[in-house]
């Protein structure tokens, strides 16, 4: 009936199996994603390992790189985000937003990936902790079906192979019925959630975390413009477009504060100040 | 006879820890039950008259600062519990997911030995300094709304550290409050391990 309280040292261990699955399967995760990323390397040739692992995983990757496609679609601005990858950013007016810049690196953790290579050892284990504090909260509250974040939509959707319009459909449903918080600078000019952006701004963050000494000496300048927002543009698109990453769609923001109340709020046709960077 | 009794005696001596719960946590309740998210976990209190505290627990001389004695309430607003009204938070809040018990410490403390249904959210993931706070919030229940938090579907916490003489829970609330957690739906049990090992509590490892 009753179990008799056990003393301070042998407190039972009760999830002690559960505990080490999970663990093993986080490392085997983290191993075939990683796997797949490194041979997907222009560096590492055309070298495909034989291995099921990839096989696996490689829809997953094919996709992150359709979203960087899709996001980039214009070959000259590619090419400079391309450059601008793995770059620290050039004095900006303004910081990269956290909120943006920690939630791509939160999905690859979800994923299995550690994009926090060149990350100080601090911020590593804030972001170790943050993680399994995340998992905890969803274990303890049974929610793990309601608290859902944009992060784990989106971890969950690339963990199924989904395509890029599931994702942008899966991510929009969950915004408009208000499941899920929508970082400003990622809401289109037409109130969408610009999810070729985000995805674009994830496959960054990988690629930084694969190749952190093949940093560029330099990266194109960019010259200080006007732009003129397009249909369904978001801030943190235009960003990434022009800087190569969108979290500096604050510096955008901070250079047109005057004309935005909110990073949400720009519309087509609308001229925005490009800061030069 | 002497058969007999000898019999009975050794019944007695064999049956008596099965019977035994001499140590109840109040006069009508000998344990706690509560199932969260599926698991049931038991909290009662150590039944060998010989348990003493042991290591960690057992030092009183900790230099101050940092190990200072905390007042009784950790902000305006923020209620303290004691041990019943932690087991009570479990059963009431926990259990049905509208709240969490939040062991504040840092991972090598709690790897050690917690209170049963809690959770670890070092304090120092919860100050601003985390770049990944946000995400803490968001899955506290609370929504982002351009730079302010509305915290309307937010979870209650009930927070604990080792005890009174340390501060890592009262500053984990003192930065909740700070990003605009309401008071009302934070709970300090300023006892914290210390008091809990000492009423011989279950403890459980993670």
């Amino acid at each position: 009936m009753f179990q008799s309280a056990k003393s301070f040292t042998n407190a039972p261990i009760l999830k002690g199996n559960d505990a080490m699955i999970r663990s093993i399967l986080i490392a085997a995760g983290f191993l075939s994603v990683t796997i797949v990323l490194v041979a997907l390397q222009p560096s590492s040739g055309s070298g495909r390992f034989d291995d099921t692992a990839v096989t696996r995983n490689e829809t997953d990757l094919t996709r992150l790189n359709n979203a960087v496609s899709a996001a980039q679609s214009q070959p000259q601005v590619a090419a400079a985000a391309q450059a601008a990858i793995s770059q620290t950013p050039p004095a900006p007016k303004a910081q990269p937003d956290m909120f943006l810049k920690g939630m791509p690196t939160g999905v690859l953790s979800e994923l299995g990936i550690d994009a926090g290579q060149k990350a100080d050892p601090a911020e590593k284990r804030m972001r170790d902790m943050t993680a399994g504090i995340l998992a905890d909260i969803r274990s303890t509250s049974g929610k793990a079906q309601n608290a859902r974040t944009l992060q784990t939509l989106v971890a969950q959707a690339l963990r199924e192979g989904q395509s890029d319009s599931y994702i942008d459909t899966l991510l929009n449903e969950a915004a408009a019925k208000g499941d899920v918080a929508v970082p400003a600078a990622l809401v289109t000019s037409s109130g969408r959630v610009d999810t070729s952006t985000l995805l674009a701004s994830i496959v960054t963050e990988a690629r930084k975390s694969q190749s952190p000494q093949s940093a560029p000496e330099q990266r194109p300048a960019v010259q200080a413009q006007t732009y003129v927002v397009r249909e369904d543009e978001s801030l943190g698109g235009i960003a990434q477009r022009i800087y190569g990453d969108a979290a500096f769609y604050t510096t955008i923001f901070q250079a047109n504060r005057s004309a935005l109340n909110s990073p949400d709020q720009i519309r087509p046709g609308q001229r925005l100040i490009i800061p030069a960077g | 006879m002497r058969c007999l009794s000898g019999c009975l005696f050794a019944l007695t001596l064999f049956s008596a820890p099965a019977l035994a719960q001499d140590v109840m946590i109040t006069p009508e309740l000998t344990a706690k039950q509560v199932t969260i998210n599926g698991e049931t976990i038991t909290i009662a209190r150590e039944q060998n008259p010989d348990a003493r505290i042991s290591d960690e627990f057992a030092k009183t001389a900790r230099a101050c600062p940092p190990f200072c004695v905390h007042p009784m309430s950790a902000g305006t607003g923020v209620e303290t519990l004691g041990e019943l009204e932690v087991m009570d938070f479990l059963e009431a809040r926990v259990a049905n997911g509208k709240g969490l018990l939040i062991d504040s410490r840092l991972p090598e403390w709690f790897e050690k030995g917690s209170i049963p249904g809690a959770i670890n959210v070092p304090f120092a993931t919860v100050e601003d300094s985390n770049p990944y706070r946000d995400q803490i919030l968001e899955a506290l229940g609370a929504v982002k709304l351009g730079e302010s938090w509305n915290y309307d579907g937010a979870m209650e916490l009930a927070l604990f550290c080792n005890g009174a003489w340390c501060d890592q829970s009262p500053r984990a609330i003192q930065s909740l409050m700070s990003a605009g957690y309401p008071a009302a739906k934070l709970k300090y049990y300023r006892g914290g391990m210390q008091s809990w090992v000492s009423l011989g509590l279950t403890v459980k490892k993670p």
